[in-house]
Protein backbone atom coordinates (compact mmCIF):
# COMPACT_ATOMS: atom_id res chain seq x y z
CA UNK A 1 0.00 0.00 0.00
CA UNK A 2 1.00 3.61 -0.38
CA UNK A 3 3.26 4.84 2.44
CA UNK A 4 0.62 7.48 3.25
CA UNK A 5 -1.41 4.64 4.78
CA UNK A 6 1.40 3.76 7.20
CA UNK A 7 0.98 4.60 10.88
CA UNK A 8 -2.62 5.81 10.48
CA UNK A 9 -4.49 2.58 11.27
CA UNK A 10 -4.29 0.08 14.08
CA UNK A 11 -5.38 -3.22 15.46
CA UNK A 12 -7.56 -2.25 18.39
CA UNK A 13 -8.73 -5.63 19.63
CA UNK A 14 -7.94 -9.33 19.39
CA UNK A 15 -9.88 -12.39 20.39
CA UNK A 16 -10.02 -16.12 19.90
CA UNK A 17 -11.75 -19.23 21.16
CA UNK A 18 -10.08 -22.30 22.59
CA UNK A 19 -8.20 -24.20 19.88
CA UNK A 20 -8.05 -27.92 19.18
CA UNK A 21 -10.89 -30.44 19.05
CA UNK A 22 -14.15 -28.67 19.84
CA UNK A 23 -16.78 -31.17 18.66
CA UNK A 24 -19.59 -29.75 20.78
CA UNK A 25 -19.44 -26.21 19.39
CA UNK A 26 -20.70 -25.16 15.96
CA UNK A 27 -18.53 -23.09 13.62
CA UNK A 28 -21.08 -20.28 13.93
CA UNK A 29 -20.74 -20.32 17.71
CA UNK A 30 -16.93 -20.31 17.47
CA UNK A 31 -17.06 -17.39 15.07
CA UNK A 32 -19.35 -15.28 17.24
CA UNK A 33 -17.34 -16.11 20.40
CA UNK A 34 -14.11 -14.98 18.75
CA UNK A 35 -15.64 -11.71 17.59
CA UNK A 36 -17.19 -11.08 21.00
CA UNK A 37 -13.75 -11.56 22.60
CA UNK A 38 -12.12 -9.14 20.14
CA UNK A 39 -14.84 -6.52 20.60
CA UNK A 40 -14.52 -6.80 24.40
CA UNK A 41 -10.72 -6.67 24.17
CA UNK A 42 -11.02 -3.36 22.30
CA UNK A 43 -13.44 -2.06 24.92
CA UNK A 44 -16.22 -1.75 22.33
CA UNK A 45 -19.64 -3.24 21.78
CA UNK A 46 -20.90 -5.05 18.69
CA UNK A 47 -22.82 -1.91 17.72
CA UNK A 48 -19.50 -0.13 17.13
CA UNK A 49 -18.73 -2.53 14.26
CA UNK A 50 -19.71 -1.13 10.88
CA UNK A 51 -17.50 -3.36 8.69
CA UNK A 52 -17.63 -7.18 8.68
CA UNK A 53 -14.86 -8.84 6.66
CA UNK A 54 -14.07 -12.52 6.83
CA UNK A 55 -12.72 -15.66 5.20
CA UNK A 56 -15.38 -18.35 4.88
CA UNK A 57 -14.64 -21.73 6.53
CA UNK A 58 -12.09 -23.52 4.37
CA UNK A 59 -13.31 -27.04 5.17
CA UNK A 60 -16.92 -26.18 4.46
CA UNK A 61 -16.89 -23.28 2.03
CA UNK A 62 -20.16 -21.43 1.55
CA UNK A 63 -21.28 -18.33 -0.30
CA UNK A 64 -22.70 -15.28 1.41
CA UNK A 65 -20.70 -15.94 4.55
CA UNK A 66 -20.22 -12.32 5.68
CA UNK A 67 -23.96 -11.67 5.40
CA UNK A 68 -24.64 -14.78 7.44
CA UNK A 69 -22.08 -13.72 10.03
CA UNK A 70 -23.55 -10.22 10.32
CA UNK A 71 -26.93 -11.82 10.97
CA UNK A 72 -25.39 -14.02 13.69
CA UNK A 73 -23.93 -10.86 15.24
CA UNK A 74 -27.29 -9.13 15.07
CA UNK A 75 -25.88 -6.11 13.26
CA UNK A 76 -26.30 -4.48 9.86
CA UNK A 77 -22.81 -3.22 8.98
CA UNK A 78 -22.23 -0.50 6.39
CA UNK A 79 -19.87 -2.77 4.47
CA UNK A 80 -19.32 -6.52 4.51
CA UNK A 81 -17.76 -9.28 2.46
CA UNK A 82 -15.85 -12.53 2.43
CA UNK A 83 -12.54 -12.59 0.60
CA UNK A 84 -10.83 -15.72 -0.63
CA UNK A 85 -7.07 -15.52 -0.79
CA UNK A 86 -6.95 -18.81 1.11
CA UNK A 87 -4.40 -18.55 3.94
CA UNK A 88 -3.31 -15.06 2.88
CA UNK A 89 -6.79 -13.61 3.45
CA UNK A 90 -6.57 -12.22 6.97
CA UNK A 91 -3.72 -9.74 6.39
CA UNK A 92 -5.15 -8.78 3.02
CA UNK A 93 -8.49 -8.06 4.70
CA UNK A 94 -6.71 -5.80 7.20
CA UNK A 95 -5.42 -3.81 4.22
CA UNK A 96 -8.86 -3.67 2.60
CA UNK A 97 -10.38 -2.54 5.90
CA UNK A 98 -7.88 0.34 5.97
CA UNK A 99 -8.89 1.36 2.44
CA UNK A 100 -12.58 1.19 3.36
CA UNK A 101 -11.98 3.34 6.45
CA UNK A 102 -9.94 5.77 4.35
CA UNK A 103 -12.86 5.95 1.89
CA UNK A 104 -15.18 6.62 4.85
CA UNK A 105 -17.19 3.50 4.05
CA UNK A 106 -16.79 2.30 7.61
CA UNK A 107 -14.88 3.20 10.77
CA UNK A 108 -14.50 -0.01 12.81
CA UNK A 109 -14.03 -3.30 10.96
CA UNK A 110 -13.95 -6.81 12.36
CA UNK A 111 -11.84 -9.37 10.49
CA UNK A 112 -12.46 -12.94 11.46
CA UNK A 113 -12.29 -16.64 10.77
CA UNK A 114 -13.64 -19.84 12.26
CA UNK A 115 -13.74 -23.44 11.11
CA UNK A 116 -13.85 -26.97 12.54
CA UNK A 117 -11.93 -29.30 10.20
CA UNK A 118 -10.71 -31.36 13.15
CA UNK A 119 -14.17 -32.34 14.38
CA UNK A 120 -15.90 -31.89 11.03
CA UNK A 121 -14.40 -32.84 7.68
CA UNK A 122 -10.72 -32.63 6.83
CA UNK A 123 -11.35 -34.15 3.40
CA UNK A 124 -10.11 -31.02 1.63
CA UNK A 125 -6.58 -31.56 2.96
CA UNK A 126 -6.33 -35.07 1.46
CA UNK A 127 -8.27 -34.56 -1.76
CA UNK A 128 -6.95 -35.47 -5.22
CA UNK A 129 -4.95 -32.56 -6.62
CA UNK A 130 -6.90 -31.34 -9.65
CA UNK A 131 -7.09 -33.94 -12.38
CA UNK A 132 -3.82 -35.56 -11.29
CA UNK A 133 -5.30 -37.82 -8.60
CA UNK A 134 -4.87 -40.72 -11.01
CA UNK A 135 -1.11 -40.41 -10.46
CA UNK A 136 -1.65 -40.81 -6.71
CA UNK A 137 -1.24 -37.04 -6.31
CA UNK A 138 -3.29 -36.42 -3.17
CA UNK A 139 -3.24 -33.96 -0.33
CA UNK A 140 -1.77 -30.63 0.67
CA UNK A 141 1.34 -32.06 2.44
CA UNK A 142 2.60 -33.69 -0.79
CA UNK A 143 2.37 -30.44 -2.72
CA UNK A 144 4.49 -28.58 -0.16
CA UNK A 145 6.80 -31.60 0.03
CA UNK A 146 7.45 -31.10 -3.70
CA UNK A 147 8.61 -27.57 -2.91
CA UNK A 148 10.70 -28.79 0.04
CA UNK A 149 12.40 -31.38 -2.16
CA UNK A 150 13.15 -28.76 -4.79
CA UNK A 151 14.71 -26.53 -2.11
CA UNK A 152 16.76 -29.45 -0.81
CA UNK A 153 17.98 -30.34 -4.29
CA UNK A 154 18.74 -26.77 -5.29
CA UNK A 155 20.31 -25.45 -2.08
CA UNK A 156 21.27 -28.49 -0.04
CA UNK A 157 18.64 -27.85 2.63
CA UNK A 158 18.57 -30.77 5.09
CA UNK A 159 16.00 -32.60 7.21
CA UNK A 160 17.66 -31.24 10.38
CA UNK A 161 16.98 -27.71 9.13
CA UNK A 162 13.28 -28.42 8.59
CA UNK A 163 13.39 -30.03 12.02
CA UNK A 164 14.85 -26.86 13.52
CA UNK A 165 11.67 -25.00 12.51
CA UNK A 166 9.48 -27.67 14.07
CA UNK A 167 11.51 -27.82 17.29
CA UNK A 168 11.45 -24.01 17.65
CA UNK A 169 7.67 -23.86 17.21
CA UNK A 170 7.14 -26.73 19.64
CA UNK A 171 9.39 -25.04 22.24
CA UNK A 172 7.46 -21.79 21.94
CA UNK A 173 4.12 -23.57 22.22
CA UNK A 174 5.24 -24.92 25.59
CA UNK A 175 5.29 -21.31 26.80
CA UNK A 176 1.82 -20.62 25.39
CA UNK A 177 -1.06 -21.64 27.58
CA UNK A 178 -3.67 -21.83 24.82
CA UNK A 179 -1.41 -23.68 22.33
CA UNK A 180 -2.40 -27.18 21.23
CA UNK A 181 1.04 -28.84 21.43
CA UNK A 182 2.53 -28.71 24.89
CA UNK A 183 4.83 -31.70 25.08
CA UNK A 184 8.56 -31.46 24.62
CA UNK A 185 9.68 -32.35 21.13
CA UNK A 186 13.35 -32.87 20.34
CA UNK A 187 15.31 -33.07 17.11
CA UNK A 188 15.80 -36.79 17.80
CA UNK A 189 12.03 -37.24 18.05
CA UNK A 190 11.60 -35.30 14.83
CA UNK A 191 14.15 -37.33 12.91
CA UNK A 192 12.78 -40.64 14.20
CA UNK A 193 9.25 -39.92 12.95
CA UNK A 194 8.37 -42.12 9.95
CA UNK A 195 7.92 -40.19 6.71
CA UNK A 196 4.41 -39.19 5.66
CA UNK A 197 5.17 -37.96 2.16
CA UNK A 198 8.95 -37.99 1.85
CA UNK A 199 10.65 -35.52 2.58
CA UNK A 200 7.90 -34.59 5.09
CA UNK A 201 7.20 -36.22 8.41
CA UNK A 202 3.89 -35.59 10.20
CA UNK A 203 5.58 -32.97 12.39
CA UNK A 204 6.38 -30.87 9.29
CA UNK A 205 2.65 -30.33 8.75
CA UNK A 206 0.25 -27.79 10.27
CA UNK A 207 -2.17 -28.90 12.93
CA UNK A 208 -5.74 -29.47 11.83
CA UNK A 209 -7.75 -27.44 14.32
CA UNK A 210 -11.16 -26.23 15.35
CA UNK A 211 -11.39 -22.66 16.52
CA UNK A 212 -12.18 -19.05 15.76
CA UNK A 213 -10.19 -15.82 15.85
CA UNK A 214 -10.97 -12.16 15.22
CA UNK A 215 -9.33 -8.72 15.02
CA UNK A 216 -10.69 -5.20 15.22
CA UNK A 217 -9.22 -2.65 12.80
CA UNK A 218 -9.81 1.07 13.04
CA UNK A 219 -7.95 4.31 12.41
CA UNK A 220 -5.71 5.96 14.99
CA UNK A 221 -7.88 9.05 14.50
CA UNK A 222 -10.90 7.14 15.81
CA UNK A 223 -9.07 5.65 18.78
CA UNK A 224 -9.58 8.52 21.18
CA UNK A 225 -13.33 8.84 20.67
CA UNK A 226 -13.68 5.04 20.85
CA UNK A 227 -11.58 4.85 24.02
CA UNK A 228 -9.09 2.37 22.55
CA UNK A 229 -6.40 2.01 25.19
CA UNK A 230 -3.57 0.16 23.48
CA UNK A 231 -3.74 0.42 19.70
CA UNK A 232 -1.04 -1.46 17.80
CA UNK A 233 -0.01 0.53 14.77
CA UNK A 234 -0.10 -0.89 11.25
CA UNK A 235 3.11 0.21 9.56
CA UNK A 236 3.23 -1.91 6.42
CA UNK A 237 1.04 -4.19 4.32
CA UNK A 238 1.81 -6.08 1.13
CA UNK A 239 0.66 -8.94 -1.02
CA UNK A 240 2.21 -11.08 -3.74
CA UNK A 241 0.93 -14.04 -5.70
CA UNK A 242 1.98 -16.65 -8.20
CA UNK A 243 0.28 -19.26 -10.42
CA UNK A 244 -2.01 -21.69 -8.62
CA UNK A 245 -0.60 -24.92 -10.06
CA UNK A 246 2.96 -25.97 -9.35
CA UNK A 247 3.15 -27.00 -13.01
CA UNK A 248 2.62 -23.39 -14.10
CA UNK A 249 5.44 -21.91 -12.00
CA UNK A 250 8.85 -21.25 -13.45
CA UNK A 251 10.43 -21.54 -10.00
CA UNK A 252 9.11 -23.48 -7.02
CA UNK A 253 11.44 -22.28 -4.29
CA UNK A 254 10.59 -18.56 -4.45
CA UNK A 255 7.22 -17.30 -3.24
CA UNK A 256 4.96 -14.26 -3.39
CA UNK A 257 6.79 -13.14 -0.24
CA UNK A 258 9.35 -11.36 -2.44
CA UNK A 259 6.82 -8.86 -3.84
CA UNK A 260 4.71 -8.81 -0.70
CA UNK A 261 7.65 -8.17 1.63
CA UNK A 262 9.05 -5.47 -0.62
CA UNK A 263 5.73 -3.58 -0.53
CA UNK A 264 5.29 -3.93 3.22
CA UNK A 265 8.84 -2.83 4.06
CA UNK A 266 8.65 0.08 1.61
CA UNK A 267 5.32 1.24 3.05
CA UNK A 268 6.72 1.06 6.58
CA UNK A 269 10.03 2.65 5.60
CA UNK A 270 11.77 -0.19 7.45
CA UNK A 271 14.16 -3.03 6.65
CA UNK A 272 14.75 -6.54 7.94
CA UNK A 273 17.15 -5.27 10.62
CA UNK A 274 14.26 -3.35 12.21
CA UNK A 275 12.23 -6.51 12.88
CA UNK A 276 12.28 -7.69 16.50
CA UNK A 277 9.93 -10.66 16.15
CA UNK A 278 8.43 -12.53 13.18
CA UNK A 279 5.28 -14.60 13.00
CA UNK A 280 5.61 -16.57 9.75
CA UNK A 281 2.96 -18.73 8.14
CA UNK A 282 4.30 -22.22 8.85
CA UNK A 283 1.64 -24.42 7.32
CA UNK A 284 4.60 -26.65 6.51
CA UNK A 285 8.13 -26.36 7.89
CA UNK A 286 9.68 -25.45 4.52
CA UNK A 287 7.73 -22.18 4.30
CA UNK A 288 9.77 -20.63 7.12
CA UNK A 289 13.20 -20.78 5.43
CA UNK A 290 11.67 -19.77 2.08
CA UNK A 291 9.81 -16.81 3.58
CA UNK A 292 12.93 -15.65 5.47
CA UNK A 293 14.92 -15.77 2.21
CA UNK A 294 12.22 -14.01 0.20
CA UNK A 295 11.89 -11.23 2.78
CA UNK A 296 15.64 -10.73 2.63
CA UNK A 297 16.68 -11.91 6.11
CA UNK A 298 19.27 -14.06 4.32
CA UNK A 299 20.36 -14.84 0.78
CA UNK A 300 18.31 -17.16 -1.41
CA UNK A 301 19.10 -20.72 -0.43
CA UNK A 302 20.46 -19.75 2.99
CA UNK A 303 17.16 -20.23 4.82
CA UNK A 304 18.18 -23.72 5.97
CA UNK A 305 21.33 -22.64 7.80
CA UNK A 306 19.50 -19.49 9.04
CA UNK A 307 16.92 -21.45 11.05
CA UNK A 308 19.54 -23.65 12.77
CA UNK A 309 21.27 -23.28 16.13
CA UNK A 310 18.38 -21.60 17.90
CA UNK A 311 18.53 -18.46 15.76
CA UNK A 312 14.73 -18.41 15.32
CA UNK A 313 14.00 -19.44 18.91
CA UNK A 314 13.11 -17.03 21.71
CA UNK A 315 16.48 -15.65 22.78
CA UNK A 316 17.83 -16.02 19.24
CA UNK A 317 18.61 -13.21 16.82
CA UNK A 318 15.18 -13.38 15.14
CA UNK A 319 12.51 -15.11 17.24
CA UNK A 320 9.95 -16.70 14.91
CA UNK A 321 6.47 -17.98 15.77
CA UNK A 322 6.69 -17.13 19.44
CA UNK A 323 3.39 -18.88 20.27
CA UNK A 324 4.12 -21.96 18.12
CA UNK A 325 2.54 -21.02 14.79
CA UNK A 326 0.44 -23.39 12.68
CA UNK A 327 2.80 -26.23 13.60
CA UNK A 328 2.17 -26.05 17.35
CA UNK A 329 -0.17 -23.23 18.50
CA UNK A 330 -3.13 -23.98 16.24
CA UNK A 331 -3.72 -24.80 12.59
CA UNK A 332 -6.02 -21.86 11.81
CA UNK A 333 -5.07 -20.21 8.50
CA UNK A 334 -3.38 -17.04 9.75
CA UNK A 335 -5.27 -14.95 12.31
CA UNK A 336 -3.40 -16.46 15.29
CA UNK A 337 -0.12 -15.12 13.86
CA UNK A 338 -1.47 -11.57 13.73
CA UNK A 339 -2.89 -11.97 17.23
CA UNK A 340 0.46 -13.14 18.62
CA UNK A 341 2.24 -10.21 16.95
CA UNK A 342 -0.25 -7.84 18.59
CA UNK A 343 0.40 -9.49 21.96
CA UNK A 344 4.15 -9.15 21.48
CA UNK A 345 3.72 -5.47 20.63
CA UNK A 346 1.55 -4.96 23.72
CA UNK A 347 4.30 -6.58 25.73
CA UNK A 348 2.08 -8.97 27.65
CA UNK A 349 3.36 -12.35 26.49
CA UNK A 350 4.77 -13.39 29.84
CA UNK A 351 7.55 -15.98 29.59
CA UNK A 352 7.65 -15.79 25.82
CA UNK A 353 7.74 -11.99 25.59
CA UNK A 354 10.53 -10.68 23.37
CA UNK A 355 12.09 -7.94 25.48
CA UNK A 356 11.78 -4.42 24.10
CA UNK A 357 10.11 -5.68 20.92
CA UNK A 358 8.94 -2.64 18.98
CA UNK A 359 8.37 -3.94 15.44
CA UNK A 360 6.72 -7.23 14.48
CA UNK A 361 6.49 -8.88 11.06
CA UNK A 362 3.68 -11.27 10.12
CA UNK A 363 3.25 -13.37 6.99
CA UNK A 364 0.11 -15.08 5.75
CA UNK A 365 0.19 -17.49 2.84
CA UNK A 366 -2.38 -19.49 0.94
CA UNK A 367 -2.83 -22.58 -1.14
CA UNK A 368 0.40 -24.23 -2.22
CA UNK A 369 2.50 -21.11 -1.62
CA UNK A 370 0.46 -19.31 -4.30
CA UNK A 371 -0.86 -16.34 -2.33
CA UNK A 372 1.07 -14.26 0.19
CA UNK A 373 0.45 -11.24 2.38
CA UNK A 374 2.69 -9.35 4.78
CA UNK A 375 1.97 -7.16 7.79
CA UNK A 376 4.34 -4.99 9.80
CA UNK A 377 3.12 -3.81 13.20
CA UNK A 378 4.70 -1.36 15.61
CA UNK A 379 4.17 0.06 19.05
CA UNK B 1 -13.00 -53.35 -14.03
CA UNK B 2 -9.83 -55.44 -13.63
CA UNK B 3 -6.64 -53.48 -13.02
CA UNK B 4 -3.28 -54.72 -14.29
CA UNK B 5 -0.74 -52.06 -13.47
CA UNK B 6 2.61 -53.11 -15.01
CA UNK B 7 4.37 -51.04 -12.35
CA UNK B 8 2.18 -52.22 -9.49
CA UNK B 9 1.29 -48.76 -8.17
CA UNK B 10 -2.45 -49.03 -8.67
CA UNK B 11 -4.27 -52.09 -7.36
CA UNK B 12 -7.84 -50.88 -6.95
CA UNK B 13 -10.60 -49.12 -8.81
CA UNK B 14 -9.52 -45.72 -10.12
CA UNK B 15 -12.46 -45.03 -12.43
CA UNK B 16 -13.49 -42.14 -10.16
CA UNK B 17 -10.10 -40.50 -10.72
CA UNK B 18 -10.23 -40.83 -14.51
CA UNK B 19 -12.34 -38.17 -16.11
CA UNK B 20 -11.43 -37.12 -19.62
CA UNK B 21 -13.39 -34.09 -20.80
CA UNK B 22 -14.09 -32.95 -24.33
CA UNK B 23 -11.11 -30.59 -23.92
CA UNK B 24 -8.64 -33.24 -22.63
CA UNK B 25 -9.83 -36.21 -24.69
CA UNK B 26 -7.09 -35.88 -27.36
CA UNK B 27 -4.46 -36.23 -24.59
CA UNK B 28 -6.02 -39.42 -23.20
CA UNK B 29 -6.73 -40.86 -26.66
CA UNK B 30 -3.09 -40.24 -27.55
CA UNK B 31 -1.99 -42.14 -24.45
CA UNK B 32 -4.16 -45.08 -25.44
CA UNK B 33 -2.22 -45.13 -28.72
CA UNK B 34 1.15 -44.87 -26.97
CA UNK B 35 1.60 -41.24 -27.99
CA UNK B 36 1.94 -38.00 -26.05
CA UNK B 37 -0.15 -35.18 -27.50
CA UNK B 38 -0.07 -31.64 -26.12
CA UNK B 39 -2.26 -28.64 -26.91
CA UNK B 40 -0.65 -25.68 -28.64
CA UNK B 41 -2.12 -22.20 -28.82
CA UNK B 42 -3.03 -21.40 -32.45
CA UNK B 43 -2.33 -17.69 -31.86
CA UNK B 44 0.98 -17.45 -30.00
CA UNK B 45 2.12 -21.07 -30.49
CA UNK B 46 2.83 -21.64 -26.79
CA UNK B 47 2.79 -25.36 -26.04
CA UNK B 48 0.33 -25.79 -23.18
CA UNK B 49 -0.20 -28.19 -20.31
CA UNK B 50 -2.40 -31.09 -21.44
CA UNK B 51 -5.22 -29.99 -19.13
CA UNK B 52 -5.06 -26.27 -20.05
CA UNK B 53 -8.23 -25.34 -21.90
CA UNK B 54 -7.05 -21.77 -22.48
CA UNK B 55 -3.76 -20.03 -23.28
CA UNK B 56 -2.70 -17.91 -20.31
CA UNK B 57 -0.08 -16.13 -22.44
CA UNK B 58 -2.21 -14.52 -25.17
CA UNK B 59 -5.70 -15.75 -24.19
CA UNK B 60 -6.09 -17.08 -27.73
CA UNK B 61 -9.39 -18.89 -28.18
CA UNK B 62 -8.25 -21.95 -30.10
CA UNK B 63 -5.79 -24.77 -29.59
CA UNK B 64 -4.47 -27.50 -31.84
CA UNK B 65 -2.89 -30.76 -30.71
CA UNK B 66 0.73 -31.63 -31.52
CA UNK B 67 2.63 -34.84 -30.91
CA UNK B 68 5.37 -34.46 -28.29
CA UNK B 69 8.62 -36.36 -27.83
CA UNK B 70 7.86 -37.83 -24.42
CA UNK B 71 11.28 -36.71 -23.18
CA UNK B 72 11.77 -34.49 -20.20
CA UNK B 73 13.63 -33.81 -16.99
CA UNK B 74 12.80 -34.26 -13.32
CA UNK B 75 12.09 -30.98 -11.54
CA UNK B 76 11.13 -32.38 -8.13
CA UNK B 77 9.39 -35.36 -6.57
CA UNK B 78 7.86 -36.85 -3.44
CA UNK B 79 7.62 -40.42 -2.18
CA UNK B 80 4.30 -41.40 -0.65
CA UNK B 81 4.78 -43.46 2.52
CA UNK B 82 1.21 -43.16 3.74
CA UNK B 83 -1.84 -44.09 1.71
CA UNK B 84 -4.34 -41.40 0.79
CA UNK B 85 -6.41 -43.72 -1.40
CA UNK B 86 -6.84 -47.49 -1.07
CA UNK B 87 -6.49 -47.98 -4.83
CA UNK B 88 -2.73 -47.34 -4.52
CA UNK B 89 0.18 -49.28 -2.98
CA UNK B 90 3.17 -47.84 -1.14
CA UNK B 91 5.68 -46.53 -1.72
CA UNK B 92 5.23 -44.68 -5.00
CA UNK B 93 6.86 -41.63 -6.51
CA UNK B 94 4.94 -38.61 -7.79
CA UNK B 95 7.13 -36.32 -9.88
CA UNK B 96 6.92 -32.92 -11.49
CA UNK B 97 8.48 -33.22 -14.92
CA UNK B 98 9.55 -30.55 -17.39
CA UNK B 99 8.70 -31.83 -20.85
CA UNK B 100 11.14 -30.96 -23.64
CA UNK B 101 8.36 -29.01 -25.37
CA UNK B 102 7.96 -26.74 -22.31
CA UNK B 103 5.00 -27.74 -20.16
CA UNK B 104 5.53 -29.14 -16.67
CA UNK B 105 3.36 -32.12 -15.76
CA UNK B 106 2.62 -34.32 -12.76
CA UNK B 107 3.19 -38.04 -13.27
CA UNK B 108 4.80 -41.07 -11.64
CA UNK B 109 8.48 -41.93 -11.84
CA UNK B 110 8.90 -45.69 -12.32
CA UNK B 111 11.78 -48.15 -12.79
CA UNK B 112 14.09 -46.08 -10.60
CA UNK B 113 15.54 -46.78 -7.16
CA UNK B 114 14.72 -44.01 -4.69
CA UNK B 115 18.37 -43.29 -3.90
CA UNK B 116 19.23 -42.47 -7.50
CA UNK B 117 16.49 -39.90 -8.16
CA UNK B 118 17.94 -36.46 -8.87
CA UNK B 119 16.58 -33.11 -9.92
CA UNK B 120 17.47 -32.52 -13.55
CA UNK B 121 17.59 -36.24 -14.33
CA UNK B 122 16.52 -37.03 -17.93
CA UNK B 123 13.33 -39.08 -18.15
CA UNK B 124 11.30 -40.60 -20.96
CA UNK B 125 7.62 -41.46 -21.12
CA UNK B 126 6.20 -44.97 -20.82
CA UNK B 127 2.56 -45.86 -21.31
CA UNK B 128 0.99 -48.20 -18.77
CA UNK B 129 -2.25 -49.88 -19.81
CA UNK B 130 -4.21 -50.24 -16.58
CA UNK B 131 -7.65 -51.22 -17.86
CA UNK B 132 -9.36 -51.66 -21.20
CA UNK B 133 -9.80 -47.91 -21.46
CA UNK B 134 -7.22 -46.32 -19.12
CA UNK B 135 -3.63 -45.89 -20.33
CA UNK B 136 -1.50 -43.79 -18.01
CA UNK B 137 1.59 -41.83 -19.11
CA UNK B 138 4.45 -42.31 -16.66
CA UNK B 139 8.16 -41.61 -16.80
CA UNK B 140 11.36 -43.56 -16.22
CA UNK B 141 15.00 -42.53 -16.16
CA UNK B 142 16.21 -42.08 -19.70
CA UNK B 143 19.62 -43.61 -19.03
CA UNK B 144 17.98 -46.85 -17.92
CA UNK B 145 16.01 -46.80 -21.12
CA UNK B 146 19.22 -46.59 -23.12
CA UNK B 147 21.29 -49.03 -21.14
CA UNK B 148 18.89 -51.80 -20.26
CA UNK B 149 15.62 -51.55 -22.05
CA UNK B 150 13.42 -54.04 -20.28
CA UNK B 151 10.15 -52.27 -20.88
CA UNK B 152 7.56 -54.25 -22.77
CA UNK B 153 7.01 -52.18 -25.89
CA UNK B 154 4.26 -54.50 -27.09
CA UNK B 155 1.99 -52.36 -24.91
CA UNK B 156 2.63 -49.42 -27.17
CA UNK B 157 0.95 -48.94 -30.47
CA UNK B 158 3.31 -46.59 -32.23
Amino acid sequence: MDPSFSNRYCIAGIGHTRYGALPDTSVENLHVQAIQQAVADAGLTKYDIDGVLCLAPVSNFQIGYAVKLSGLLGITPRILGALDQEGASIITLIGYAMMAIDAKQCSVAVISYADNPRSGSRAIYGAPRGTDGIFGWFGTPAAYAMIARAHMEEYGTRAEQLGSVVVACRKHAQLTEHAERHREFSMEQYLSQPMLVDPFRPADCALVSDGGAALIVTSLAHCQSLGIRDPIRILGIGQGHQPQDLSHRQKLTTSGAVASGRQAFAMAGLGTSDIDVAELYDCFSITVPITLEDYGFCDKGEGGPFVENGRIEIGGTLPVNTAGGLLAETGLPGPQLVIEAVRQMRGNCGERQIMDAKVALVSNQGGIMQTHSTLILGR
Amino acid sequence: MAIHDPHGIIVGNIEALYHPTPETLPFWEGCSHGQLWLPQCCECRTVLHPFDSTCSVCLGPTRKWIQASGDGRMITWVIYRRLYNPAFTLPYVVALIALSEGPHIISNLVDCSEATIKAGMPVRIVFDQLTDRIVLPRFRPHSILLEADTYDHSRQIL
